[in-house]
Formats: structure tokens, C-alpha cells, sequence
């Protein structure tokens, strides 16, 4: 594919190949760990169970309620797929060694890297959904049916700036060799940081402050209004918050990629292990 | 006549006990070295603690700060002896050990437990850490209402989650699909035995599940030692669970010896 | 073998009609059963004392066959016993009288010391506490490794591994020892050393069965060797006596290029001849013609070459790895 065909209408099409199809052979080919035997135990049952005991230490507690957990936890399960997928994604390229010849092909760097993440979206997407749908049945979690469309508005949003900072952590993982530590330590801080499972109030100034720059932050804070029946402009300001943040992330990995990239074939770092 | 034949060979009373110690304290050496394990029994059980404390502290404080210290710290516990002890024939195959360990002329069950006992004790870090963040960062009072049956509790319950350990590697090596299920063993168990909810707050029928697991009993007799109350009955319970556990484990290795032996699966082939 | 041994009756490791076959399945849809018979009926006797090769190419039933006589693998059919114990039914009590040599990159604890791993051991051998000391160093002092035992394994060579692989057998000083390829993947001065102690433990009494393929080995450090292929002993006897089996055969050696697998057909079919065996090496190939009155047959080999390019032909006595080759290439 020459550089002339990039531009104009054909190249706009090998753009949207490169990033459907593209992307979804290689997540194919690198979630090599979803057979049926492993997909529901890690991705719909222990999201489950995850739900279920922070419902009941907010009943421990005397913390929040039903709904705030549900929707917490719910769409926090979104971030799973988001960070741990995307950054398989990128380490396993490199311990394959496919990652050269990737990158030795012309293909706009652009596609290649969000078609990795369209999957991983619609992974997260999918388990949120989930939770929500099992909460219902079992918890008795009823949100506010006018907020629904909204509600779903702000999960996909929630699940694209999970995909983009997860992608940022698979960017560092072009260099760093343990990125699963660093990926391990991001979801558990996330978990605590993000008012997930604690209300922000109750978090020190400054880790309330840092909190606004991560996703699910404000996606978490609009859905459990949505739910609530509380929607309109906070809610709204809250998902574009969240959409901001998300962009941002995914910015800052793309360019990430593109530096670590030009040094790593400066320093042949990528098919060191 | 060589050293080595002059050397007795200690009958098996006497040698069992001083196998089944020298292994626990090497393989709590190599643990105690392992990056994933401190992670596992360190990062971890801290957030989750902080959680746990952090709504402690904006909910209506009906339970002390120390009771969810104490759970965070058995949820440490119980996560390292889910990962490390699941998959503890596969590691020791996969490192080659098989082969050496079960050729030694003493029961493999006791080589096993051994190393499934080091692997548990490794969860005291959870525990020591948990109660020191309780202290430092929510500057909870940590002060121990029996500390001689604290003590006491906590080797009991580290003790009956190594023979726990020791049912589940065996049987995961044996049916193989149960494997992916460890991936979803933390959040029911902690869930289940309480570790951060009262008993009573959870549906009745799943207190029978409860009563099985060694947590429920060990996190019962740690918070009655700590916080005041009565340990030794869950103690007492802690310790029938644990030889439950022991019988079960024993039989469980014999099946895998054999199949290992007729299968040849000691080692890659 | 010594006569006492003979008279007395008594075998450290006789072996009765071995038998082992493994089920494999295959596939992932249709599972189908696949029986591979690896060990078909192997026999053998070890008397006391005794230093006994087994040789083979890889695949042959040496591993396997091993295996079972340390206890790790049941035998499925035949009488298999060590020091006049069933290695089925009295396990323990074979384990606590042998010692083995596997050898490897694996099966030590990476992470503790040389020392640790053999402390270790030495408490699962059962050797008495007060003993262990001085034991273990007496084991590090035989192997060489002393002096290096603190450091941990996982910074080992694979010599200073094997060495250590060989300290843990010696440990609990056992009567009988068996060798799965003890020198294999170590340097030639490490292999030399092994093979030094493998022979000094053989004077001081020790039984040994060693396996390997490197023909001089098994001819330099072995009272007796069998041979086995394809699970079944194809030859037994000292070495001189393996050689001696192929004494009225000469090797007829031809460096050429280009020879077809037809030419070695009609080698093979000509009257006198033994067995044809061709090595490549780089660009040229070595063809090995094994036949009585070599000298005779040379002119007919030449007229069998013609049109290939022959740069030497020549004709020398047989050693024990032609021996060995003719034995293993029959059926």
C-alpha cells in the first residue's frame, strides 16, 4: 500500500479495514484466554460476586446504598476489560515478537491502535450490562427507566475512557516488561480513588483532586444520578467530563506509542524481552 | 563404613514432625522472595482495607475500625493460599520438583503440606500490615483484649488455610477443569465467610457453606481475641475444620500419586 | 561381574518382562485413544556392585524404563525389583536404598541456596539431624561444589547444576544409583569429572545403571551394557563382547556427494553386506557399508557409485558405535 493511497477516499476506507477488521483478528489472536471455561468464571462470575460483597459492606457499613454500589461497581467492571485487555494487548504483541512487523507495515498507526480498542469497548460494554441485569434480578436494583438511554449513554463513554487509559498503560508496556504489576496496581487504585466504593467526600482533598483526571470518576458520578432519577445537567456535565477525560488518555497514549516507538526501533528495545 | 550409612535413618514418629517443619520454612523463604506474592499479600489486602476503613469511618461506625482491619488481613490470607496453593502441584511440576519430591521415601502428602503451610504463612504479612495501616493511617487504636489468644488464633487459622490449601491443589490437579474456577474463588469466599460483614447480615442459606470454611471460624476467634469475647469455641471449630481438611487432603494426594504414577504425569513429557 | 555375586544368587535390579505403554488422546473435537507401547518386554539383571549401561537413540524406552525402576512410573505388566524389593508394592523402602542422577536444567529450587536445597533433601531422606553437616559436606567436597554452596541455584551453570543434581543423590549414600545421561549438556572438562566420580563410586561397591548414547562412555565406564531399540533389548553383554560381535565385519567408508537413496538399496542388496548407513555432513555424505570380505566388495560399491562424485574410500575395523548402529538400524 503506497503513501498516495492513503489519502483521499481510498485511504479513508483502508483506514476504517485497517481498524474493524484488523482489530478484531488480533484480538482474536491475542485473547488467547477466552475459551467459554474461562470467559464466564473471569469475566461474568467474579464481576458478579465483586458487586454482590461491596453491596453487602455498604450494609456493614452503613454507607451509601444498594443502588450506589450496584452502579459503582457495575460500570467500574467495565475498566477490567479496558485496562487488562488493552494492555495485553500491546505487552503480548511484543512477547510474540509480532510487534516489528506490525510496525514495519505502512498501515496508519492511528487505526491499528484504536482498532485494538474497539473490542476492548465493547468487551467492558457488555459485562457492565451484565451487572446491571443480575442486580436487578438479584439485588433488586430498579433505576429509573426515563434515565435509561441516558444511563447507557454514560456507560459507553465511561467504557471508551477506560479503553483510552488502559491504552496509555499498554504504551508503557512497549518498554517497561512488567506492566501487569503496574496494570494490577492501577485497577486496585482505581477501585479505592475513583469514589467506586467509598464517596469521594470521604477521600483526603488531594486524592479527590487527582480522582477528577481519571476515568470512571465522573462517568460513575453520572450514572448514579441517572439511576436515581436525578439526571439532567449535572449528569449531563458529568458525562462530557468523562468524555474529556477519556480523550485526553487516549491522546496521551497515542502519543506515548509514537515516541517509544521511534526510540524502540532507535534502541531494537522491542524484540528484547 | 561411610558417614552417610552411619548416619540412622530416624524412624518415621520422630521424622514426620521435623519433614513437615524444615519444609514450611524453606518454602516460606522462597515465597516470602516472590514479587506476585507480595503483591497478592500485600497491595491487595491494603486497598481493600482502606475500602473497607475508609467507609467504616462515613457509615454509622456500628463495628469498630478493627474488625475490618482483621478482615482485610484474613482476606490477604486466603487470596495468597488461593493462588499460591492451587496451582502448587502444577509450579512444583512445572519447576521440575516433582520428580525429586515424590522420590523421597516420606508420604508426598506431608512434602505437600509443607509447602502449602509456608504459603499460607506468607498471609501474616496481610495481617501484620492491615493492623499496622489500621494504626498509622486511620489511627485506630489497635490494642489486643488477649493477645496470647490472638496469637494463638492466628496460627490456628494460618494452619487450617494451609490444609485448606492443601484440598485444593490436590483436587485441582485432579479435575482439571476446576482451574478457571480459582479465578472467582476470592470475592464469594471473602463474601461468604464474613470477613467484612457480620453473619447475620447474609441470606441464611448460605451459613451452612460458611461454617465449612475455615475464615468464618478463624476471623470469629481473631476478632473475639482482639476485640473481647470468647476465641476458644471458634477456635475449637477452627481446629475441626482443620483436621476435616487434613483427612480430605490425604486422600486427595493419594489419588493424585497414583494417577501420576500410571499417567507419568510427574513431569513434561 | 563378580563371582560372589553370582554364586549368591542375589541382583540389586533384576528386571522380568517389563511392560509400559501410555494412552495418549489426541485432538480436540474427536478425541481419539492412541496406545504407544514404549517399554515392550525388557528383561535385564544388575548383579551387586555392577556398573550397567543402557544405551539407545532417544525414543528407544531408556527414560521409561528408568523411571520405573526409581518408582515414578508403574510398570504395566512384569516383575521389576530393586534390592529384592517389588518397586510397585514396597516403594518407600526402594526409595530409601536409591539414589538418581536425572539431571537438567530443572528439578532444583531456583531461589534457595545449593546449601538450602541440599538441607532440604537431606531432611526428606531421613539423614539423623546431628549428621547433616557433616554429610553434606563431605557430598559438595565429591562433586567439587564446595566453597560455592551458599550461592543460590538460579545463578548456576548447567555444570555446576548437574554437579549439584549429583551431590543430592549421593546424600543419602544409597547402594544403588541410576544415571539418566549424566554428561549430557555439560563442557567436556565437567563431563570428564562426572564420569571420573561415576567410575570411583562403581570401585568403592556401589550398583549403577547409566544411560546414555555417547558410545565411548558406555565403553570406558561400563562392567556390561545392553542396547536397547524401540522398547526392546536388541543386545546384552560386556563390550568387548559387543565388539567382538561385529569382528568379522569390516567398515567400508565412502566420502561422496550426491548418492541417492536408490544406490543404498542396491549397496544393501549385494551379497555380504551387513547394513548401509548414511551420515550428511555439510555438503558431503558419509556412507557406512558394514560387510564380511570388505575388500572384496569395494570394485562392486564403486561400480554402484558411478556418475557420483567420490573423494575417498577406505576400509578400517569396526568400533562399538558401528556395533551399536547395526543393532539399532536392524528391523
Amino acid at each position: 500500500m503506497s503513501a498516495v493511497a492513503l489519502t483521499g477516499r481510498a485511504g479513508w476506507d483502508h483506514f476504517w479495514r485497517v481498524f474493524l477488521i484488523g482489530g478484531l483478528i488480533s484480538y482474536r489472536a491475542l485473547f488467547y484466554w477466552i475459551s467459554p471455561w474461562q470467559y464466564i468464571p473471569t469475566m461474568l462470575a467474579a464481576p458478579l460476586f465483586q458487586i454482590l460483597f461491596f453491596v453487602y459492606l455498604g450494609r456493614s457499613t452503613g454507607v451509601g446504598s444498594t443502588s450506589f454500589f450496584v452502579v459503582g461497581n457495575s460500570i467500574q467492571i467495565c475498566s477490567m476489560a479496558g485496562i487488562y485487555g488493552m494492555t495485553m494487548a500491546i505487552s503480548n504483541e511484543r512477547q510474540f515478537q509480532t510487534l516489528s512487523p506490525i510496525l514495519a507495515t505502512p498501515s496508519n498507526r492511528l487505526a491499528i491502535f484504536l482498532g485494538r480498542g474497539l473490542p476492548v469497548l465493547i468487551t467492558g460494554f457488555q459485562t457492565t450490562c451484565f451487572g446491571f441485569l443480575v442486580s436487578a434480578l438479584i439485588l433488586g436494583f430498579r433505576p429509573d427507566p426515563g434515565s435509561l438511554p441516558l444511563l447507557a449513554v454514560a456507560v459507553v463513554v465511561t467504557a471508551a475512557s477506560c479503553t483510552g487509559f488502559g491504552m496509555a498503560l499498554g504504551s508503557v508496556g512497549l518498554r517497561v516488561r512488567d506492566v501487569f504489576l503496574i496494570s494490577n496496581i492501577a485497577y486496585f487504585a482505581v477501585l479505592l480513588v475513583c469514589g467506586v466504593e467509598v464517596p469521594l467526600s470521604q477521600l483526603p482533598g488531594g486524592v479527590r483532586a487527582m480522582a477528577q483526571f481519571l476515568p470512571l470518576t465522573h462517568g460513575i458520578a453520572a450514572g448514579r444520578l441517572l439511576a436515581a432519577g436525578r439526571g439532567g445537567g449535572t449528569a449531563v456535565a458529568d458525562i462530557l467530563l468523562e468524555l474529556a477525560v477519556g480523550v485526553a488518555w487516549a491522546a496521551f497514549a497515542y502519543l506515548l506509542f509514537r515516541y517509544f516507538e521511534r526510540s524502540g526501533r532507535r534502541t531494537g528495545a522491542f524484540d528484547r524481552l | 563404613m561411610s558417614a552417610g550409612r552411619a548416619a540412622a535413618q530416624l524412624g518415621p514418629p520422630l521424622r514426620w514432625p521435623r519433614v513437615l517443619v524444615v519444609g514450611w520454612f524453606y518454602q516460606l523463604k522462597m515465597q516470602a522472595q516472590s514479587g506476585f506474592m507480595i503483591m497478592t499479600a500485600l497491595v491487595q489486602p491494603l486497598i481493600f482495607a482502606t475500602i473497607a476503613m475508609a467507609d467504616q469511618q462515613a457509615g454509622n461506625r456500628s463495628l469498630p475500625i478493627l474488625f475490618y482491619a482483621l478482615g482485610a488481613g484474613i482476606m490477604g490470607i486466603w487470596s495468597t493460599v488461593v493462588f499460591g496453593c492451587g496451582g502448587v502441584i502444577s509450579w512444583q511440576r512445572h519447576q521440575g520438583m516433582l520428580e525429586p519430591l515424590v522420590m523421597a521415601p516420606v508420604p508426598f502428602v506431608l512434602v505437600l503440606m509443607g509447602i502449602t503451610l509456608g504459603t499460607a504463612t506468607v498471609g501474616l504479612y496481610s495481617m501484620g500490615a492491615t493492623l499496622l495501616w489500621a494504626a498509622v493511617v486511620f489511627r485506630a487504636h489497635v490494642q489486643l483484649a488477649d493477645p496470647l489468644a490472638f496469637i494463638l488464633a492466628a496460627v490456628v487459622t494460618v494452619v487450617s488455610l494451609g490444609l485448606l490449601g492443601l484440598v485444593m491443589g490436590s483436587s485441582f490437579v485432579l479435575y482439571r477443569n476446576s482451574n478457571s474456577i480459582s479465578n472467582m474463588l476470592e470475592y464469594p469466599v471473602w463474601l461468604v465467610t464474613g470477613l467484612l460483614v457480620p453473619l447475620s447480615l447474609l441470606p441464611g442459606w448460605t451459613h451452612p457453606l460458611a461454617y465449612v470454611l475455615a475464615p468464618t471460624w478463624g476471623v470469629q476467634a481473631l476478632r473475639a481475641a482482639a476485640l473481647g469475647g470468647q476465641p476458644l469455641p471458634d477456635l475449637g471449630w477452627c481446629l475441626l475444620a482443620s483436621l476435616a481438611y487434613l483427612a480430605l487432603g490425604v486422600w486427595l494426594v493419594g489419588r493424585v500419586e497414583v494417577r501420576a504414577r500410571s499417567a507419568a504425569t510427574l513431569t513434561f513429557q | 561381574m563378580s563371582t560372589a555375586a553370582v554364586t549368591r544368587g542375589e541382583f540389586a535390579i533384576e528386571v522380568e518382562d517389563l511392560r509400559r505403554t501410555y494412552r495418549t488422546t489426541t485432538g480436540t473435537l474427536r478425541r481419539r485413544r492412541l496406545e504407544v507401547e514404549a517399554v515392550r518386554g525388557v528383561s535385564l539383571h544388575v548383579a551387586r556392585g555392577e556398573l550397567f549401561g543402557l544405551l539407545g537413540p532417544n525414543g528407544a524406552g531408556k527414560t521409561t524404563t528408568i523411571r520405573v525402576l526409581c518408582t515414578l512410573l508403574l510398570p504395566t505388566s512384569g516383575r521389576v525389583m530393586v534390592q529384592g524389593l517389588d518397586v510397585v508394592q514396597s516403594a518407600r523402602e526402594v526409595r530409601r536404598q536409591i539414589g538418581y542422577v536425572f539431571g537438567g536444567d530443572r528439578g532444583l529450587y531456583d531461589r534457595l541456596s545449593a546449601l538450602d536445597n541440599l538441607r532440604y533433601f537431606a531432611e526428606l531422606y531421613g539423614l539423623e539431624p546431628r549428621r547433616h553437616r557433616a554429610r553434606i559436606g563431605e557430598v559438595l567436597e565429591q562433586v567439587g561444589l564446595a566453597g560455592r554452596e551458599r550461592e543460590r541455584v538460579e545463578g548456576f551453570s548447567r555444570g555446576m547444576r548437574q554437579r549439584l543434581h549429583l551431590a543430592r543423590g549421593l546424600l543419602h549414600d544409597p547402594p544403588v544409583l541410576f544415571f539418566d545421561e549424566p554428561t549430557i549438556g555439560v563442557d567436556p572438562v565437567g563431563a570428564r569429572e562426572v564420569r571420573q566420580l561415576v567410575a570411583d563410586l562403581s570401585r568403592a561397591g556401589k550398583t549403577i545403571l547409566l544411560t546414555t548414547h555417547y558410545m565411548f562412555e558406555a565403553d570406558s565406564l561400563c562392567n556390561r551394557i545392553a542396547v536397547i531399540s524401540k522398547g526392546q533389548i536388541v543386545a546384552e553383554g560386556t563390550p568387548q563382547a559387543l565388539k567382538a560381535a561385529v569382528s568379522d565385519v569390516t567398515v567400508v567408508e565412502i566420502e561422496a556427494y550426491g548418492v541417492a537413496d536408490p544406490v543404498l538399496d542396491s549397496m544393501r542388496a549385494l551379497d555380504g553386506v551387513d547394513s548401509v548407513t548414511m551420515e550428511t555432513r555439510d555438503q558431503a555424505q558419509l556412507v557406512l557399508v558394514q560387510a564380511r570380505e570388505a575388500s572384496l566388495l569395494t570394485g562392486r560399491l564403486l561400480q554402484l557409485l558411478e556418475g557420483v562424485r567420490v573423494e575417498r574410500i577406505g576400509t578400517r575395523e569396526p568400533t562399538l558405535e558401528d556395533a551399536y548402529v547395526a543393532l539399532v538400524t536392524a528391523g
